[in-house]
């Protein structure tokens, strides 16, 4: 019986592991290269890495929100996680008050919550120090609770429920790869962006920044004022319309499903007009 | 040593049958590669012609260590020397057999309670420091040891803060009682031992001249026997003299090696003396070599011990595959300035232990706190991009350009010996890592210096 195929060059130590880019990956599959790799992300959405750490329960990538469960632990679907190794998994968060002079805990609009669920690779620090392969005491609330609660209001009010769960290994024994059981094969593209489609239409400017502007065809008058379209305009007037999909000068929902390729203006060296720039094709798709 | 000599900034290659491994420097990634591909790496070393090789291979990365300065790191690690005097009278010590080249002294015990405090106060609550007890043999100053010793562990219990403790000590105090605390507080007992017994004793003799190794090792047996929390480690310097002894020839350091780990031994390490304080007994390029040679046989032993699955706690390999293990790339050889500093008797601060009473690594004092200016003066100075030669050399995010006390003092007369070490090394790791993986869990046996 024959082995695998060696390899040219196999990575060996974990450091080579962690920076490998595997063959026919591209540049920006890397987690120091990715142009947006969480909330969520273009390449892959890291946040969801951690969504089944506790064997037996699947949480939200973002909340602490048990959002279905194995066999045997069916009573935890729909109930909150509310500390792990006794630590809570939720911070109360400080900030400014609408008038931006005093600091207050905020509240959320909806829910009221005044606390917000860490993000996991923080709410989990301590465990993946420390426990991983163990057991340890997850803290629940004891009736399902759809909407963030406080767990010091929670607890004076209603009862909890303790679990003892265990914390699966992050990464494959002496390997630098994720583990396939922690992180099953496709869940970290499974909650991605849909480039090109609703996301990119609605996202506001600051989140895409590094891939695409909301301001284009800059051009400053000789009285130093800036004219500049907004990227999703269909024409280039240099006169900036205000975002609103019910606008007819903005490209629809519609257009960019069916013909982004078409509708979207894409600067190739320097130019955004298609028939200035023939378009760059690989050397074997030449006809 | 020709193997492991400098050929390109940027990769190291090691042959080994027809295929080899190739080490990407930055990162300090390891790669097997096929003979094919080892036979193109090599032509592109012996012509020169290496330069773009990395990124042809698709291996170019970000920098991982760039030449941004480390600017006020937070303190984690403070050595103590609560006495800067010591009962023996060995010719090479860089403290100048304790004193520093000064009056002998010992620390009071407000001072010590005050660089506890310092060190506590900067450490968050999850985090964990280390405080090491040096000299001169801290001995002399045991109350003042345990004293601090428990101020540090009230503190830490006080505010969910994790301490290591840590002492270096000539063994020739030691008593029951002390292994009894060092055991209830989980020390690092590190015996300064160059030898078996008249070798140790010409190297590290009383002052009257009298031997010292079987006093040593009557006071050092029921602390090995007690060792649970508390592990007890044989740390030896290694001069031209135990290198060439007449009555042992070639296999010395092994022979030693055996009889530590034998007398039950956490670990075992050398090192070779490159500066000492009145300038003799330091190792030559000529008697490095030799070291290199002798170091190389332990390693041989260690590796027919790992893969018979016995555990032979040979420190400076097992460290060095542990580093390998996890890609450690530093730009500076340990945390000296950065988040270690030492601390005199008289409450200065120094670089490390070493730079006690030494301008050259001087960082203020206790009571008037770090001298932030002179710290990040000397991070920007010692940083490893800043070195020579070690801006070309493949193994410099792995040795970070050597003990800043031996090379301010003498140069850098070893850097054949480090890259033959570490070349070994390498070639240690991919022997071993696909059948002893379990060995490089766990990081590398961290001094108070960080390394």
């Amino acid at each position: 019986m024959t082995g695998p195929k060696p390899r040219a060059l196999d990575p060996k130590n974990l450091a080579a592991q962690l920076y490998h880019r595997a063959r026919g990956n591209p540049p920006n599959s890397g987690l120091d290269s990715t142009i947006g790799n969480t909330c969520p992300g273009l390449e892959f959405d890291f946040r969801a890495a951690w969504r089944r750490l506790l064997e037996g329960v699947t949480l939200l990538e973002y909340d602490n929100l048990v959002v279905s469960a194995d066999s045997g632990f069916s009573a935890l679907e729909g109930c909150r996680l509310l500390s792990i190794d006794g630590k809570d998994v939720t911070v109360p968060v400080r900030g400014p008050d609408a008038s931006l002079t005093e600091e207050i805990t905020l509240r959320d609009n909806e829910t009221d919550a005044r606390v917000v669920t860490m993000e996991w690779s923080n709410g989990f620090a301590g465990v993946l120090q420390a426990k991983q392969g163990q057991t340890v005491v997850c803290e629940f609330t004891a009736r399902p609770a759809y909407n963030p609660v406080d767990p010091e209001d929670y607890r004076s009010k209603n009862p909890t429920v303790t679990w003892n769960l265990t914390v699966r290994p992050f990464f494959q024994a002496g390997t630098a790869a994720i583990d396939a059981g922690t992180v099953p094969a496709g869940v970290l593209t499974q909650g991605l962006c849909s480039p090109w489609q609703n996301d990119y239409r609605e996202c506001v400017c600051y989140y895409w920044a590094s891939s695409r502007p909301d301001l284009v065809n800059v051009t400053t008058g000789d009285d130093g004022r800036v004219r500049a379209d907004n990227w999703m305009q269909r024409d280039r007037t240099g006169s900036y319309v205000i975002d609103d999909y019910a606008d007819s000068r903005l490209i629809t929902y519609d257009e960019l499903f069916q013909d982004w390729e078409g509708v979207l203006h894409f600067q190739v060296q320097g130019h955004d007009a298609p028939e200035a720039v023939p378009l760059p094709s690989p050397p074997e798709r030449k006809p | 040593m020709a193997a492991s000599a400098p050929r390109a900034a940027d990769i190291h290659l090691l042959r080994h049958g027809d295929g080899g491994s190739l080490l990407a420097v930055d990162g300090s990634r390891l790669f097997d590669t096929d003979p094919a591909l080892t036979a193109r790496i090599a032509a592109a070393l012996a012509a020169g012609t290496a330069d773009g090789l990395l990124a042809d291979l698709g291996l170019s990365m970000p920098p991982a260590i760039d030449d941004r300065l480390l600017e006020n790191p937070p303190v984690r690690a403070l050595s103590l020397a609560v006495s800067q005097a010591c009962n023996l009278g060995c010719g090479y010590c860089y403290a100048g057999q304790g004193s520093f080249g000064r009056p002998p002294r010992t620390m009071p015990l407000e001072r010590a309670l005050a660089a506890v405090d310092m060190l506590l106060d900067g450490t968050p609550a999850g985090e964990g420091c280390t405080l090491a007890f040096m000299g001169g043999e801290p001995l002399v100053n045991r109350p003042v040891l345990m004293a601090a010793t428990r101020r540090a562990a009230a503190l830490a219990a006080e505010r969910g803060v994790r301490v290591n403790y840590s002492i270096t000590t000539n063994g020739t105090l030691l008593t029951a009682e002390d292994g009894a605390f060092f055991e209830e507080h989980g020390f690092a007992v590190t015996i300064s031992l160059d030898g078996v017994g008249e070798q140790h004793d010409r190297q590290r003799p009383f002052r009257n001249g009298g031997g010292s190794f079987a006093r040593i090792m009557d006071n050092v047996r029921p602390l090995l026997a007690r060792q649970r929390r508390m592990q007890v480690s044989a740390r030896v310097t290694v001069t031209p003299d135990s290198v060439a002894d007449p009555d042992g020839g070639p296999g010395g350091l092994l022979r030693m090696l055996d009889r530590f780990i034998a007398d039950g031994f956490h670990s075992v390490g050398f090192s070779p003396l490159l500066r000492s304080s009145a300038g003799t007994g330091e190792m030559t390029p000529d008697t490095l070599a030799v070291m290199l040679g002798e170091m190389i046989a332990c390693g041989r032993m260690f590796e027919r011990q790992a893969l018979a699955g016995r555990r032979y706690p040979f420190a400076n390999l097992l460290n060095a595959l542990r580093e390998i293990h996890r890609g450690t790339h530093r730009p500076y050889p340990c945390g000296a300035g950065a988040g270690y500093f030492g601390v005199s008797a008289e409450g200065d601060l120094a670089a490390c232990h070493r730079f006690v009473g030494d301008g050259a690594g001087a960082m203020g004092t206790l009571d008037g706190g770090l001298d932030h200016d002179a710290r990040n003066q000397w991070l920007a100075e010692r940083h490893v991009h800043r070195q020579e030669p070690c801006r070309t050399c493949w193994a410099r995010y792995l040795c970070g350009g050597g003990c800043h006390h031996e090379v301010i003092g003498a140069g850098r007369p070893a850097c054949d010996y480090v890259r033959g070490w570490l070349h070994y090394c390498l070639g240690a790791y991919t022997r071993l890592s696909d059948r002893c993986a379990p060995l490089f869990e766990g990081g590398p046996a961290a001094g108070p210096e960080g390394r």
